[in-house]
C-alpha cells in the first residue's frame, strides 16, 4: 500500500475531529467515541437493562452474606442475618436500579444541582438555599445523636449506596450521566436528610397566608375569612362526625368588603417572597396545583371475608423513575414489604405479617411568616425583636460548576424564627416545621416491627413532619387514623394564615398540640375510615386551628360514599374504588347547572345554544370514562363558572382572580340563590343571580367546546383526547418519559387527572389483613431507572388500567431461590487479607 | 481466502482491544497491524473490520438485551431515528480504524526504505 498525501491529511483531519468531539466536545454533547464505545460506552446500558441471572458484590460492613431475589416484577426481596445487613444490601440495590435518581434528588434537596449540571440550575438552587433546607438539615445532623440505631441503620444503607459505586464498572454508569458527561459523587448520609427535607418541601410548604392576602386585598378580611375558611364548606371529615352524609354549609357567604391596601401590600411583597418557591414545588405560588392522596380502611364486619382491609395510593409527581422503590426486607424479626424513598432507608407505607398502612398529606398549616423591622433595609445585619436589635445569621452560600468552581455567591440571612427575605421592600422571615424540628427517622424503622395497629401508632407518637394522615389496619381487624405531625399552637386567635408581627417575641408559636388532641379515630361504629386530605376533624366537634382553605373533599365524599353503600367490601371492590371514574363533584354540580338552565329556559325559550348545552350535560353520566364525551363540556363549564362567579377576585388590569375559592365554597353558594356574589360586576345595570350566572357559563361552555373541539360528538370530545397523564423522566426528555397516557378520571375523581397531568397516585396499594397478609400494588412505572430496562416502565400497563399486581411476600428465601427466571444477588463482606 | 481470513483476524482483534480498553485503541491497533503487516492489512480493509466489529458487538448486545429500544430512546433525545446512532457507532469505528492505519503507512514510509515516501 502507497500512502498518498491528501489520504495522510484526510486522517489526520478525520482523527482530529473525532479527537475534538471526544475529548473536549462543545456543551451539551457528550464526548462522542467515549459515549459510542460499544463495551463501556452507551451501548453498555442495554446489557445492563437486564438483571443477570447470578450476580454478586461485596459491601464493607456486612455482618454475615445476603442474598437477594428478584421476582418477576422485578422487585428485590432482601434476606439478611441482620436488620442493618438487611438496610445495608437495601442502599446496594436502590443504587443498582436507582443510582442517577438518588444523586440528582439530593442535589436538588441541597441546592448543588449546579455541581452536575452547570450554572443552568442556579435558579433553582438559589431558591433551595433561600429557603434554608440544607442549613436545616444540616444543623440536624449537627445536633443528632449519631450512636442511635436510626441513624447507624442511616449510615449502612449508605455504606450499600457507597458500595455499589465502589464496585461500579464504566459499563455500569447509568444513561443519565453518560448525557450530563458526568460521575455520581459517593454518598453522603446526611442526603438522606436532604432527601427528607425535600418530601417535607413537596408536602408540607404552603403559604396560606398569601392566599388570604390576595383575596382581602381584593374583598377585604371579613369576605377572605369566609372564601378561604378555616372550616370546609363541606364537612365530610377524617374523624367520623356521626353524620351519614357531607354537611354543606349553610351560613351566608359575607358580602364582598372594600379592598384592603395593607393586605395588597403584604401580598405583593410575600408573593414576590415566594415566586421562586412555587416553581420549586411544581406549584404556582398561589397554590394552583394541589398533589392529593386518598387512604381507607374497612374493618372485617364490613368485608365479605371478614377481614380487614387497606388501601392506599399516595398523589405525587409522576416521574420515571417512580418516586418510590418497593422492596421486601427480612432479617431476623423483621419481615416488611412496601415502597422506600430512593435515598432513605425505611419501608414509608407498606406491610408486614401483622400490619398494614398507609399515608395521604394532612395539609395542616405549619409555615408562618413574619413582619421584621432590620436596622438598615438594604443590607441590614440586625433585626427588632421587644425592643432590642438582635443580630441576624448570615450564610453566605457558593455555588460551583461541575469542575468544582464557585462561580456565584449569595448571603442568607436568619433570624431566630427561620430564613428573611425582603420583597417589595419589606424584609420577611418564615417558620417552618421542616425547618424549625427534626426529621425522626425511628418510628418509621419501628413501625416495619409493629404487630398491632396501637404498637404501630405508639411506634409514630413522635413523628414531627410533614404531616400525615396515617391509617393502619392490623390482623385482629382493628383500623385507626390519626393525623401526625408537630402541629403548632399560635398565640391570640391561633391562626396561621396571617402574618405576624416580627418585633413581638409574643408573635412566635407558643407550643404544640399534644397527640391526644390529633385528629383520628378508632375502630369507629361506621366500619370504615377514610381520608382524602379534607378538614380532619369537623369544626363543630373541634375549632382549634390547624390550617385554613382547605381542599375540596370531592374524593373523600366519593370514597365515603362508596363505602357507606358496601357492606360486604371485597379486595376487588377496593381495587376498582382507586380508579373509580364517578365524581362527587360532577354529582353536585350538574344538577345545579341542569336546574339553573331549565329555569332560564322557561323565560327564554328560543334560548337554543343553551338548550342544547342542558341537553348535552344532561346526556352524562357524569363519569370520567375515558370514551365519554361530555366530561369536557362539565369542565369547562365549570370553569366558566370560577372566572364569572370570582369577578371580586380578578385584579383591576387584569382578566383570571388573583385566587380561587375552593369549589365546595360555590356548592354553599348554590344555596344562596340571591347572593350578591352571583352579581358579575362587570356587567353595570344588570343583577345577576344563581341561575343566570350557572347558564351563562353553561352556554358559554359549549361555545368555547365547540370552537376548540369542533361538533359535540365529535372524536375530539373524547375524555382520553383531552386529558392525560404525562410522567416525565427526571431529565424532562420526551424519549425517555411516557406522556400522553390515556387514563380514566377526571378533576376531583379518585383516581384524579386534572391540569398538565403530571401529579397522580404514584403508588397503589391493597392489603387484606387475614390469616396470611396479602397484599396488590402498582407504579406509574417499575422498579429500574434505567430506561432501555423492561422494569423501567413495566407496571405502567396496570397502573393504567388500575389492575394491582400480587405483591409476592414470601416467607423464606428458598421460595425464590428455585424458581426459575429469578435474578439473584449475593452480597458479601469484602475477603480478609 | 487469505483476505477473508485477513479480515476475520483483524475483526478479532479490534474485538479483543475493544473489550480490554477505551477507544483510542482502535486506531493505535490499526496503525501497529499496518507497521507490523503493510502487506496483509490496508487502511480500508482495517476500516471495514473496525466497523464490522463494533457492530457486530452492537448485534450481539442486541440478541441478549434492549439495544433497539435504547436506540429508539436515544435517537428520541437527538430527533434522529435510533439506526442512525448505530449508523455512526459503526462508521465512528472506521474513521478511527481507517485514520490510524493510514498515519502509520506514512510513518513507516518516512522510517523505510527509499521509494515509499509519500506521493
Amino acid at each position: 500500500m502507497i500512502p498518498s498525501k491528501p489520504r495522510f491529511i484526510l486522517a489526520l483531519v478525520v482523527l482530529g475531529l473525532i479527537g475534538y468531539v471526544s475529548i473536549a466536545p462543545p456543551k451539551p454533547l457528550p464526548p462522542l467515541a467515549p459515549f459510542l464505545d460499544p463495551a463501556r460506552g452507551v451501548w453498555a446500558v442495554a446489557r445492563t437493562g437486564v438483571l443477570p441471572q447470578t450476580a454478586a458484590g461485596t459491601v464493607p460492613g456486612l455482618g454475615a452474606e445476603v442474598r437477594v431475589f428478584y421476582d418477576l416484577r422485578g422487585v428485590p426481596h432482601v434476606f439478611a442475618a441482620s436488620e442493618r445487613d438487611a438496610y445495608r444490601a437495601l442502599g446496594y440495590v436502590t443504587a443498582r436500579d436507582r443510582l442517577f435518581q438518588l444523586d440528582i434528588q439530593t442535589r436538588a434537596a441541597s441546592g448543588t444541582l449546579t455541581e452536575l449540571v452547570g450554572p443552568i440550575a442556579l435558579g433553582a438552587d438559589e431558591e433551595t438555599r433561600a429557603l434554608g433546607l440544607p442549613r436545616a438539615a444540616e444543623r440536624q445532623l449537627a445536633a443528632m445523636d449519631t450512636t442511635s440505631a436510626a441513624w447507624r441503620t442511616v449510615e449502612a444503607y449508605g455504606d450499600g449506596i457507597n458500595a455499589y459505586i465502589d464496585g461500579m464498572h464504566d459499563a455500569d454508569l447509568p444513561l443519565e450521566y453518560r448525557l450530563l458527561n458526568a460521575r455520581p459523587a459517593r454518598w453522603k448520609p446526611i442526603n438522606t436528610l436532604y432527601l427528607l427535607a425535600q418530601m417535607g418541601l413537596t408536602l408540607a410548604y404552603d403559604p396560606e397566608e398569601l392566599r388570604r392576602l390576595r383575596a382581602a386585598a381584593l374583598v377585604g378580611d371579613r369576605a377572605a375569612d369566609a372564601l378561604l375558611s378555616t372550616r370546609a364548606a363541606i364537612q365530610e371529615p377524617i374523624e367520623p362526625n356521626g353524620q351519614s352524609a357531607p354537611r354543606i354549609d349553610s351560613a351566608p357567604l359575607p358580602p364582598p368588603g372594600a379592598p384592603d391596601t395593607a393586605a395588597r401590600a403584604l401580598a405583593l411583597a410575600l408573593g414576590s417572597a415566594t415566586r421562586g418557591l412555587g416553581a420549586l414545588t411544581g406549584r404556582g405560588s398561589g397554590g394552583d396545583v394541589t398533589l392529593g392522596s386518598n387512604n381507607w380502611a374497612v374493618s372485617p364486619g364490613r368485608t365479605r371475608d371478614k377481614f380487614a382491609l387497606l388501601a392506599g395510593d399516595p398523589h405525587l409527581d409522576l416521574t420515571l423513575p417512580s418516586i418510590w422503590y418497593a422492596a421486601h426486607l427480612s432479617a431476623g424479626g423483621l419481615d416488611v414489604y412496601g415502597v422506600t424513598l430512593p435515598g432513605a432507608p425505611p419501608v414509608i407505607i407498606g406491610f408486614n405479617r401483622n400490619v398494614a398502612w398507609t399515608f395521604t398529606n394532612t395539609g395542616a398549616d405549619v409555615m408562618d411568616f413574619y413582619a421584621e423591622s432590620v436596622d438598615v433595609a438594604a443590607r441590614p445585619t440586625k433585626y427588632l425583636l421587644d425592643g432590642t436589635w438582635r443580630p441576624l445569621e448570615q450564610r453566605v452560600e457558593r455555588y460551583r460548576d461541575p469542575e468544582g468552581k464557585v462561580f456565584a455567591t449569595d448571603t442568607v440571612l436568619y433570624t431566630h424564627r427561620g430564613p428573611m427575605r425582603r420583597a417589595g421592600g419589606r424584609w420577611l422571615s418564615m417558620r417552618w416545621t421542616v425547618l424549625d424540628r427534626p426529621m425522626v427517622l425511628a418510628p418509621f424503622l419501628g413501625i416495619a416491627h409493629a404487630t398491632s395497629a396501637d404498637d404501630w401508632l405508639s411506634d409514630m407518637s413522635t413523628y414531627a413532619w410533614p404531616a400525615q394522615n396515617m391509617l393502619v389496619a392490623d390482623r385482629s381487624g382493628t383500623i385507626a387514623i390519626r393525623s401526625t405531625g408537630f402541629f403548632p399552637t399560635r398565640p391570640d386567635n391561633g391562626r396561621g394564615d396571617i402574618v405576624r408581627d416580627g418585633t413581638k417575641s409574643a408573635s412566635d408559636w407558643t407550643g404544640s398540640w399534644p397527640v391526644s388532641k390529633y385528629p383520628g379515630a378508632r375502630n369507629p361504629a361506621q366500619g370504615f375510615l377514610a381520608s382524602a386530605n379534607q378538614q380532619p376533624v369537623d369544626p363543630r366537634m373541634d375549632s382549634a386551628y390547624l390550617g385554613a382553605d382547605w381542599p375540596d373533599p370531592w374524593r373523600a365524599m366519593r370514597i365515603n360514599a362508596l363505602l357507606r353503600a358496601d357492606s360486604q367490601v371485597t379486595v376487588d371492590d377496593m381495587r376498582n374504588d382507586q380508579t373509580d371514574p364517578g365524581s362527587a363533584r360532577a354529582e353536585l354540580f350538574v344538577p345545579a347547572f341542569l336546574a339553573a338552565a331549565h329555569a332560564v329556559l322557561a323565560t327564554s325559550p328560543n334560548d337554543s345554544a343553551l338548550r342544547e348545552a342542558a341537553d348535552l350535560l344532561g346526556e352524562w353520566d357524569r363519569r370520567y370514562t375515558e370514551t365519554n364525551d361530555r366530561a369536557v363540556l362539565f369542565e369547562m363549564a365549570m370553569r366558566e363558572l370560577g372566572r364569572r362567579l370570582w369577578d371580586e377576585l380578578i385584579p383591576p388590569g387584569d382578566s383570571v382572580p388573583a385566587v380561587r375559592p375552593p369549589e365546595s365554597v360555590i356548592a354553599a353558594l348554590l344555596q344562596q340563590p340571591n347572593s350578591v356574589w352571583w352579581d358579575d360586576r362587570r356587567t353595570p345595570g344588570t343583577v345577576e343571580r344563581r341561575d343566570d350566572i350557572l347558564a351563562a357559563s353553561l352556554r358559554a361552555a359549549l361555545g368555547d367546546a365547540r370552537r376548540r373541539y369542533g361538533e359535540p360528538g365529535n372524536d375530539d370530545w373524547r375524555w382520553s383526547r383531552i386529558q392525560h397523564a404525562n410522567i416525565y423522566h427526571l431529565l424532562e426528555l420526551p424519549s425517555l418519559s411516557r406522556l400522553g397516557i390515556e387514563v380514566q378520571g377526571g378533576p376531583g375523581t379518585l383516581s384524579p387527572s386534572s391540569g398538565n397531568g403530571r401529579a397522580g397516585p404514584s403508588w397503589r396499594m391493597v392489603v387484606e389483613l387475614g390469616p396470611d397478609v396479602h397484599g396488590w400494588g402498582t407504579l406509574p412505572g417499575g422498579e429500574s431507572g434505567n430506561p432501555a430496562s423492561r422494569r423501567y416502565d413495566n407496571m405502567l400497563r396496570s397502573w393504567r388500567t388500575g389492575t394491582l399486581d400480587a405483591l409476592y411476600f414470601p416467607l423464606d428465601s428458598q421460595v425464590l431461590a428455585g424458581a426459575p427466571r429469578s435474578p439473584s444477588l449475593t452480597l458479601s463482606p469484602p475477603k480478609r487479607r | 481466502m487469505r483476505g477473508t481470513k485477513r479480515f476475520v483476524l483483524a475483526a478479532c482483534i479490534f474485538a479483543l482491544a475493544t473489550w480490554a480498553l477505551p477507544w483510542p485503541v482502535i486506531p493505535i491497533v490499526a496503525a501497529l497491524m499496518v507497521l507490523a503487516a503493510p502487506r496483509a492489512f490496508t487502511p480500508l480493509m482495517l476500516a471495514c473490520a473496525a466497523g464490522t466489529t463494533w457492530g457486530g458487538i452492537l448485534a450481539w448486545t442486541a440478541f441478549s438485551a434492549p439495544l433497539g429500544r435504547l436506540a429508539a430512546e436515544l435517537g428520541g433525545i437527538i430527533h434522529a431515528p435510533g439506526a442512525a446512532l448505530v449508523v455512526l457507532t459503526v462508521a465512528l469505528a472506521a474513521g478511527l480504524a481507517w485514520g490510524g492505519a493510514e498515519i502509520a503507512l506514512v510513518v513507516r514510509a518516512r522510517a523505510g526504505p527509499p521509494g515509499s515516501s509519500l506521493c
